[in-house]
């Protein structure tokens, strides 16, 4: 049995897209106030909108990547851009990752009950093109399956 | 090996015979039926077994020879290429031509998708296409070639034992396989010439325009024989005789796609949920493709005539219809599976969709037990796929040996009895995975290993058991020091602190690029780790200077903290002899692969 996390933990779920920027971002400046820590989770998951997603970032190589060890390398990019970018912001610094393979769904919400998180932050949509719509009513789905409050992070202009 | 495999296909077949004798009640009606006294029926099945035999001999020969010559690049052209649908079917398509068999394909690719290197929707695509690529082998078929079958064979044996090239060999096996194709057909086809007198037969054969009856049949029987070829040659075996329609042969090669796939799903049982799904993409896929065209199979024939060459004149009607049957069934089943991978290629993610909603993931254990991840015993059958999944389980490995060292500093030095517990907890995982490794190595090196494949595995092996070296350094040595200097009470001064983490930084270089100089097959990465040896030595020099003149310095009630601290250094220098020397394996065989290429 999971126990109770000594500190208040926020679930950042990120696609690593411009979206899932705003929402670390966001979930930062809570955080702080908060006096809780970030937990980033990426579902690597079939891109069946995008497929290659994960194919493409590994390509040059020799060898084919395995889809986790480009997710592994998409999220370590993904927080030192992020770490350079807000380079005040101390919970974007001492975030932890979390990669996990299923259905972003159901696993989000999974790992929202697991590790006892107080709070689902999700950016409102997920990659580019026609992805909008799909993803859009993915974060629908969180909402609706998710023990735990959830916000949604709007991006302006976007 | 070879003995297994032959009887691998074999055993089916007689199976799936012994099921046709079943099913045909013409035996016994045999005596009755006046105008078939000179049938023998025990001819007619053995020419018909025989011929099945050779047949399916004579695929699995080729499918062999072919993916020996061309499966190390088929893997990977299919890995590449797969990214765009489109581009996957098409591969899919060349890929399955080339090695003649979709099963082969459909299990590179649950290898793939059970490795994460693949998408399943990626891999939508590829076996759309690999249906495409089996129609190849029905259009070759569908070549009145039979009178130069053993020609075929002549030729393959005689390449076998002209050279002692392993590429020429494999090519006269590859030529002998069709050669026995082309041979059992020709067998088939007179084991079954009588039959066109009979009307007992020719009645039931008129039955299989019956479309449902045809596919079931068709159907069953490709499962027992486990080879949609065979039963297309088969077909193609009857429509030369004139036995059947071109309705009922449609209808039987339909059967056939169906039957394909449960060699794939009976495959896949018990295997991970991934290695499921592909499967039943495959029946998904074929399946509906089969009730879509159901309906149509009227137009469908008519359609296929207009566009097949037709009889040439003053022929019989049976003599016409057997000069162009053979033809068009073939065409048909081309025409078929093309026209089903293209209208279909578009809803790739709805086939995805249905089959996450069939196989939903399980859930997220709670408790992480560590098990392997890439080693399917499904893969064993192409050692370059094993090969390359125990590549990943070591990567793995290495990740969990490189987190123990990234660990073991701050728990050695300063840490408390529960990191260092901690870091003998970490190296049980890694002991694990190396059990798993080893037995799996040890079953990849039963296989039909080329001489670079044996070199790759003995390689695999070498850094598995350095990986596991490092671990028990860390886990034995290591976290015993640690412990000694819990025990005691002592303190190591930050001044030797940072010497020894000096040192431990280019250890654990090392130990990274070590792993990845195996794990990539680069040896950049590994000359790197080999000509850190100065780098390592000078540090080590220092360290000991270091701790000379501390000792002289500092009380002797020191000098247990004094030998823990050089003992430390010792373990680091031996974590390091064992990256240097994963690393050398690398440098060394691409040394000896570039030799050998030259003088090849």
């Amino acid at each position: 049995m999971a126990k109770k996390p000594d500190k208040t933990t926020l679930l950042v779920a990120v696609d690593f897209s411009p979206f899932s920027e705003e929402a670390l971002f966001f979930a930062s400046k809570l955080a702080e106030k908060l006096k809780a820590q970030l937990l980033v989770l990426h579902v690597i998951h079939d891109p069946a909108e995008a497929p290659g997603f994960y194919a493409q970032k590994g390509k040059k190589k020799k060898y084919l990547k395995s889809m986790e060890e480009t997710a592994e390398e998409m999220m370590e990019e993904f927080l030192l851009n992020m770490r350079a970018t807000y380079p005040d912001q101390v919970p974007i610094k001492k975030a932890k990752s979390l990669l996990v393979v299923g259905t972003p769904v159901t696993r989000i919400v999974e790992v929202a009950e697991k590790k006892q998180v107080e709070m689902i932050i999700i950016g409102s949509h997920g990659r580019t093109g026609l992805a909008h719509l799909l993803v859009g009513s993915k974060v629908q789905r969180v909402i609706q399956l998710s023990p735990v409050p959830v916000t949604v992070v709007k991006t302006p202009g976007k | 090996m070879k003995s297994i495999d032959s009887r691998r296909v074999l055993l089916p077949g007689f199976t799936g015979f012994i099921f046709l004798m079943l099913l045909s009640p013409l035996p016994a009606q045999a005596g009755a039926a006046s105008e078939s006294k000179e049938i023998s029926w025990f001819f007619l099945f053995v020419g018909l077994l025989g011929g099945l035999s050779l047949f399916l001999y004579g695929m699995e020969r080729m499918s062999d020879a072919l993916k020996n010559v061309a499966g190390e690049k088929m893997k990977d052209i299919l890995g590449m290429l797969s990214n765009n649908r489109f581009m996957g079917m098409i591969t899919g398509a060349i890929v399955t031509a080339v090695i003649q068999s979709s099963s082969v394909t459909t299990v590179m690719l649950v290898g793939f998708v059970t490795a994460g290197l693949m998408s399943l929707s990626q891999t939508i695509g590829v076996i759309m296409g690999s249906n495409i690529g089996t129609t190849i082998t029905a259009q070759i078929v569908a070549f009145k070639v039979t009178k130069y079958a053993l020609l075929l064979v002549a030729i393959g044996f005689g390449m076998l034992f002209s050279s002692k090239k392993e590429k020429i060999q494999q090519y006269g096996y590859m030529i002998m396989g069709l050669g026995m194709i082309f041979f059992g057909m020709g067998v088939m086809s007179d084991a079954m010439k009588p039959l066109r007198a009979y009307q007992p037969f020719l009645d039931l054969m008129t039955q299989m325009s019956n479309p449902v009856l045809g596919i079931l049949v068709a159907a069953l029987f490709t499962a027992l024989i486990q080879s949609s070829s065979a039963t297309t040659g088969v077909i193609i075996v009857l429509a030369m005789q004139g036995l059947i329609s071109l309705q009922a042969g449609i209808a039987l090669s339909f059967g056939a796609n169906i039957g394909t796939c449960v060699t794939a799903l009976l495959a896949s049982i018990g295997k991970p949920r991934e290695a499921l799904r592909v499967s039943i993409v495959h029946v998904l896929f074929n399946v509906v493709g089969v009730m879509i065209f159901l309906p149509f199979i009227g137009p469908f024939s008519r359609f296929v005539v207009s566009i097949s060459p037709s009889p040439a004149e003053g022929l019989t009607s049976l003599q016409a219809a057997a000069s162009v049957l053979p033809r068009q069934v073939a065409n048909a089943h081309t025409i078929f599976n093309a026209t089903c991978a293209l209208v279909f290629l578009p809803s790739v993610t709805f086939f995805a969709r249905i089959v996450y909603r069939l196989v939903p993931d399980k859930p997220l254990p709670e408790v992480e037990e560590i098990q392997p991840k890439y080693l399917s015993d499904m893969l064993l059958h192409t050692p370059s796929l094993a090969l390359d999944a125990a590549r990943h389980e070591i990567k793995r490995m290495g990740k969990r040996v490189d987190r123990m060292s990234t660990a073991m500093m701050p728990a050695v030095l300063t840490g408390n009895r529960e990191s260092l517990q901690t870091l003998r907890e970490m190296d049980e995982e890694v002991d694990v995975l190396y059990k798993h490794i080893v037995n799996y190595l040890a079953d990849v090196s039963k296989l039909q290993l080329n001489e670079y494949q044996t070199q790759k595995m003995i390689n695999l092996m070498g850094a598995v058991n350095d990986l596991e070296q490092i671990g028990d350094v860390i886990e034995v040595g290591l976290v015993d020091l640690g412990e000694k200097r819990v025990k005691k009470g002592f303190k190591i001064s930050e001044a030797t602190q940072k010497v020894i983490n000096t040192v431990h930084v280019v250890v654990s270089d090392a130990l990274k690029a070590a792993v990845r100089a195996v794990v990539e097959e680069d040896t950049d990465f590994a000359a790197r780790v080999i000509a850190m040896k100065s780098d390592m030595n000078r540090l080590v020099a220092q360290a000991n200077l270091h701790q000379a003149k501390r000792l002289v310095s500092e009380d002797s009630g020191k000098f247990e903290a004094y030998s823990v601290e050089v003992d430390i250094i010792e373990k680091l220098k031996r974590i390091y002899y064992y990256a240097k020397r994963m690393a050398k394996t690398v440098v060394e065989t691409e040394e000896e692969k570039a030799a050998m290429e030259q003088a090849a």
